[in-house]
């Protein structure tokens, strides 16, 4: 159970993000064999990059996808993004045949992988999740399950994992 | 495989918008191209950013956008194609060695799953730019065929570029699928029937269709039409049923994120449906949300760090010179923007903002676009400065701009003028108008030294066939009753009588003398200096214009007083033009021109003290009436002189009428405005604003000169009758400003002779700064016989402006040259300047000799267009040169031949003409002729007159 965030009243509301290149380039390791996907930080980079606009309302309770996030130490939401196939269990593929649909999906044999989100690193940032809907069971479909956090971290922490050298 | 099957080559930035940190970086890497196949695939990256830029609302957003091409080399061309592929396809089987591994069939199952090593194409994407954005591979094959993910792949194949746009949608945008089945319609897949589950994160599927709620509430097409648009109503395959609205509408279609019910998309179709398709509106709003922060700012920069208002003038009469200077801002807005400007705080130090506070910048984006908010100044007492500062906030990017603004008063620049008048004999002539052509000159004289500026110095000078100082440059002191005015209008009376023959060149060096004397001893200088020479004949006697000319300092403008094949125009047009100057040539004076004179004086007093004139017209009052004279000034001007010539100005009731409404009157005067009433002209001077407590109402914007008839003690109008003479009372009007804003024409020609091309020229320029593209420039020529020929003169350079006409009918051209435009603040302003041109035949060549020349070795020289003469015989043109011009004919002994009936004028011509080839006359020796002299003489006396 997702719990309650001072933020989530106000659902409509996106946050105002100032628009800095300070930014970390956070990696993470998935298995969608392992529990939870066995999603896991590989690596954090500090980069100078503005990250993407906000174009979606707050990621409510219940709902289902991927996304990450990045609150204050009050719960309030200073960031967040949509997560696409970021562990992708399928993979879209093309046809320009006659009778073939042009665009559908078959199940992707790799079941390990790596995926990337880009941070604004606000100095008010206070915590850090992923969330992601999980199969009932390895190889079940996962997409309209409720999202739940596979990772939350402390904001310093990730800091603390930026890469030297 | 791999690394050693080929190297990057090189990076190169097609798209640049920028501060790679600031933008939203793509790079497109090649795989499957050799050395020699580089130059294909820059051909075919700019094929897919050219698609990209087509594609909306990437097109809105280009300037969010940097791409950079990455030429890397593979060993062999193309992709690998296996032999055999799980969906049973069969392929070349051949295996390329390219750097990034590109394969068809990339899962072992789908034939078109185009597929690279992603991790090796990020790898290279990040050791371009710090954080790409997107990374997408171009594979050098043209079979269709491409994928997603972290890395877009695609062919060379021309529809695999929507594979690209549509991966890009996942990737960047995080899009998920709209199509309603995972492996597609009819296969009778399981699992896939209704979403369930929580509302998808993703923005463009929803299970919501509450049209109060729902995430794309605000884009939908209808406030009222049902929602869900459609239901599938069998949720074991794809819905078939059609569109039941048109392209574009956004509601809730069944079917959507891989599920044929429960889950809606925005519109029947999309890209992220069918590749073929545009984004919808929900995913073009979703890109561009997710764009804004890479958009450049737009941010206005200042151009003016900071604001002079150094070594402004004092002003006319103890009131201070108003200035206006402008904070100017630019923006150099890659796409459309605007942005508010406003102070918000000061000015201080006592600086105005008579144009208002604020400015906005507005671009359609692509070129530089400018904004400014004016200050002013009011300049005090000599010696004194201000110093102050404004700041100025844009809304929407949040910058404050801090500028100073320093300013300082210097003594207002002062003139010294000469006026080098003729009072050769024929100055008795009538002018024209019943005038003798000496009255005339008294009156125009009187004229503009009544106009001129207190603390200005004038010089009078005579010359006939010598040259006296009458009076040397003295200061004029106040209007009307300044010592150095009644002085000069004292030396206008029998000291400039008729008497002798002309020596213009005599009148020019006591000109340049008396102003190098009294620029010598002035503390400080003058800033200008300038002569004005009067003549109504040709040079006769030494020295001339030629011998002098190179000694002038001043700048010269010189009257021609009658036809101009009585005047020495091209020597005077040479010294003229060589200093900063023009000749006016009045031709001959007709009664409704009487004015012509007086107003040419002002003009080069103008000139002369670098004032401008606005307009100049002429008109007749009759009674009852009521002229109305509009005319512009604009902010760029600091004050204005008004004046009206008449034969009774004090019968004319003369106001001015503000852009605001008031109605200045001569009672009015006092503070800015003083009104000087005279027996031929009557005029106001204002400083601007006029009335201070309506400074915006009083300054730029169109006044009138108001004039009526003037009642004058219950008087009918029979009072103007027996002032004015008979009929109506005619008038003209000039007015004059002092300006930043400055316009000066010239004139020149090819020749004095019919058939020559006259250039007239004008530049127009504002603090400084050319005025380009804001003015229309024409020439209104007057042609000997009084027809009018209209001439436009294009802008040739920025602020420079010229045409040219033919001379083809001997005689006088005046050329009225005129300027209208708007300033900088985009004030209407106008200008005018009156040149003249004149042919005659026998005119000369231009070079200022009117003929040929004595280069000094003795030898004489013939022109090149020559002049008429050339057979007379030298040594009787010297003799008759040297009796009229060398004092050996006393003025009574000519006197006395024009009373028996000796036209002495038509006389002097004949013999210019005879001797014209004979160049400059020999020195003439102060001895008596002897008998054989005398005797011959009047032969050549006898035989022009007999001819």
């Amino acid at each position: 159970m997702e719990p309650k965030h001072p933020g989530d009243g106000d659902h409509n509301r996106r946050p105002s993000v100032p628009r800095t290149p300070h930014s970390l380039r956070v990696t993470f390791g998935y298995d969608l064999d392992a529990p939870k996907c066995g999603v896991r930080l590989l690596c954090v980079e500090r980069v100078r990059a503005v990250a993407p606009g906000i174009a979606t309302a707050p990621p409510r309770s219940g709902q289902s996808g991927a996304w990450f996030e990045v609150r204050d130490a009050g719960g309030r939401f200073l960031y967040y993004q949509p997560l696409h196939d970021a562990m992708p269990a399928t993979q879209e593929v093309f046809a320009d045949e006659t009778g073939q649909p042009a665009l559908r999906r078959q199940p992707r044999r790799k079941r390990t992988g790596e995926f990337q989100v880009l941070v604004p690193d606000l100095p008010n940032a206070a915590s850090f999740a992923v969330h992601a809907s999980i199969p009932a069971q390895p190889g079940a479909a996962a997409a309209e399950r409720a999202a739940e956090p596979v990772v939350t971290l402390g904001f310093d922490e990730l800091r603390r994992c930026i890469a030297h050298g | 495989m791999g690394t050693s099957d080929g190297f990057v080559v090189s990076n190169v930035k097609v798209v640049d918008h920028g501060d790679d940190a600031l933008r939203f970086n793509i790079v497109i890497l090649g795989d499957g191209y050799r050395a020699s196949e580089l130059a294909k695939f820059h051909v075919d990256t700019d094929s897919f950013v050219n698609t990209l830029r087509a594609t909306a609302p990437y097109n809105d957003l280009w300037c969010a956008l940097n791409i950079y091409r990455v030429d890397v080399v593979s060993t062999d061309s193309g992709a690998d194609d296996p032999g055999t592929c799980g969906d049973g396809s069969g392929g070349s089987g051949a295996t390329p060695a390219t750097f990034f591994d590109a394969t068809f069939c990339g899962d072992d199952n789908t034939r078109r799953l185009l597929t690279c090593d992603s991790s090796r194409a990020l790898s290279t994407a990040h050791s371009v730019v710090a954080h790409p954005s997107m990374t997408m591979v171009i594979v050098n094959t043209s079979e269709y065929g491409g994928s997603g993910g972290s890395v877009a792949t695609l062919s060379t194949h021309p529809d695999a570029a929507q594979i690209a746009l549509h991966e890009m949608g996942h990737t960047a945008f995080h899009f998920a699928d709209e199509y309603e089945y995972l492996q597609g319609c009819g296969t009778g897949e399981a699992g896939h029937d209704h979403h369930g589950g929580g509302e998808p994160f993703q923005p463009n599927v929803t299970i919501n269709t509450d049209r109060n709620t729902m995430k794309w509430r605000t884009l939908l097409t209808s406030a009222t039409d049902a929602l869900p648009t459609t239901n599938n109503a069998n949720c074991s395959d794809c819905d078939p049923q059609p569109d039941p609205h048109g392209a574009g509408y956004v509601g809730a279609y069944a079917g959507a994120n891989t599920f044929y019910c429960g889950c809606f998309r925005q519109s029947f179709d999309c890209k992220m449906r069918k590749l073929a398709n545009s984004f919808c509106a929900v995913c073009q709003q979703v890109i561009r949300d997710t764009l804004s922060p890479f958009l450049p700012d737009a941010m206005p920069i200042l151009i003016t760090p900071n604001i002079n208002f150094q070594n402004i003038p004092e002003g006319v009469s103890g009131t201070g010179v108003t200035t206006f200077r402008a904070i100017v801002f630019e923006l150099d807005a890659c796409m459309a923007a605007s942005r508010h400007l406003h102070i918000s705080a000061g000015p201080t130090g006592g600086f105005g903002t008579p144009l208002g506070t604020t400015a906005e910048l507005t671009s359609t984006g692509g070129a530089v676009v400018q904004a400014r908010i004016w200050l002013s100044f009011t300049s005090g007492t000599a010696g004194t400065s201000a110093h102050g500062s404004v700041t100025v906030h844009c809304d929407e990017t949040g910058q404050d701009f801090v500028i100073p603004i320093d300013a300082s008063t210097v003594a207002r620049p002062k003139s010294a003028i000469a006026l080098v008048l003729d009072h050769s004999f024929s100055m008795t002539e009538d002018v024209g108008d019943g005038t003798s052509k000496v009255d005339k000159l008294r009156e125009a004289a009187t004229i503009l030294i009544g106009a001129m500026l207190p603390g200005d110095g004038l010089s009078v000078v005579r010359f006939d066939d010598t040259s006296q100082i009458l009076m040397p440059v003295t200061d004029v002191g106040p209007v009307t009753v300044g010592a150095g005015r009644l002085a000069a209008l004292g030396h206008l009376g029998s000291e400039i009588a008729p008497a002798g023959d002309t020596s213009i060149g005599a009148g020019v060096v006591n000109g340049k003398a008396t102003l190098d004397t009294a620029q010598a001893a002035a503390s400080p200088h003058y800033d200008n200096t300038a002569m004005l020479v009067l003549t109504d004949g040709v040079e006769n006697t030494a020295p001339m214009l030629i011998d002098v000319r190179s000694s002038i300092t001043a700048s010269t403008f010189a009257v021609g007083l009658g036809r101009p094949e009585n005047i020495s125009v091209a020597a005077l047009s040479s010294l003229t033009q060589a200093h900063n100057g023009y000749i006016l040539v009045t031709g001959a004076i007709t009664p409704d021109q009487a004015a012509r004179l007086n107003k040419y004086f002002l003009q080069i007093l103008a000139g002369a003290t670098n004032a401008n004139v606005i307009l100049d017209p002429h008109g007749e009052l009759t009674p009852g009436a009521e002229h109305r004279i509009p005319f512009w000034v604009s902010e760029s001007d600091i004050s204005v002189d008004a004046f009206v010539l008449a034969p009774a100005p004090g019968f004319i009731d003369f106001q001015l009428e503000t852009p605001g409404g008031t109605r200045i009157t001569p009672g009015s005067a006092g503070g800015n405005i003083q009104f000087v009433p005279g027996p031929r002209v009557s005029f106001y001077r204002l400083a601007l604003p006029a009335l201070p407590g309506d400074a915006a109402g009083s300054h730029s914007g169109r006044w009138n000169i108001v004039l009526r008839l003037a009642r004058i003690r219950g008087q009918d109008y029979t009072h103007v009758t027996a002032a004015a003479g008979p009929g109506l009372l005619p008038y003209d009007v000039v007015v004059h400003c002092r300006s930043n804003l400055v316009f000066g024409a010239t004139l020149v020609q090819t020749s004095f002779e019919p058939g020559a091309i006259a250039t007239v020229a004008a530049t127009l320029r504002e603090y400084d700064v050319p005025v380009d593209g804001r003015a229309t420039v024409w020439a209104e020529i007057t042609r000997p016989g009084a027809s009018v020929l209209s001439l436009a003169m294009p802008q040739s350079e920025p602020g420079h402006y010229s045409a040219t006409f033919a001379c083809s009918q001997s005689g006088l051209y005046t050329a009225r040259v005129r300027a209208s435009g708007t300033t900088f603040y985009g004030s209407p302003f106008q200008r005018e300047q009156t040149l003249s041109a004149a042919v005659y035949p026998g005119g000369g060549n231009g070079d200022g000799t009117g003929g040929p020349r004595d280069d000094g070795t003795g030898d004489h020289h013939p022109g090149t267009t020559g002049g008429s003469g050339g057979g007379g015989d030298p040594f009787w043109c010297d003799i008759v040169r040297c009796l009229l011009g060398g004092g050996v004919i006393s003025s009574r002994l000519i006197a006395e031949l024009t009373a028996r009936g000796l036209d002495l004028r038509a006389l002097l011509a004949c013999i210019e003409k005879h001797c014209r080839g004979r160049g400059r006359p020999s020195p003439c020796p102060k001895t008596a002729l002897s008998p054989e002299a005398v005797s011959r003489i009047a032969e050549v006396i006898a035989r022009e007159i007999g001819g």
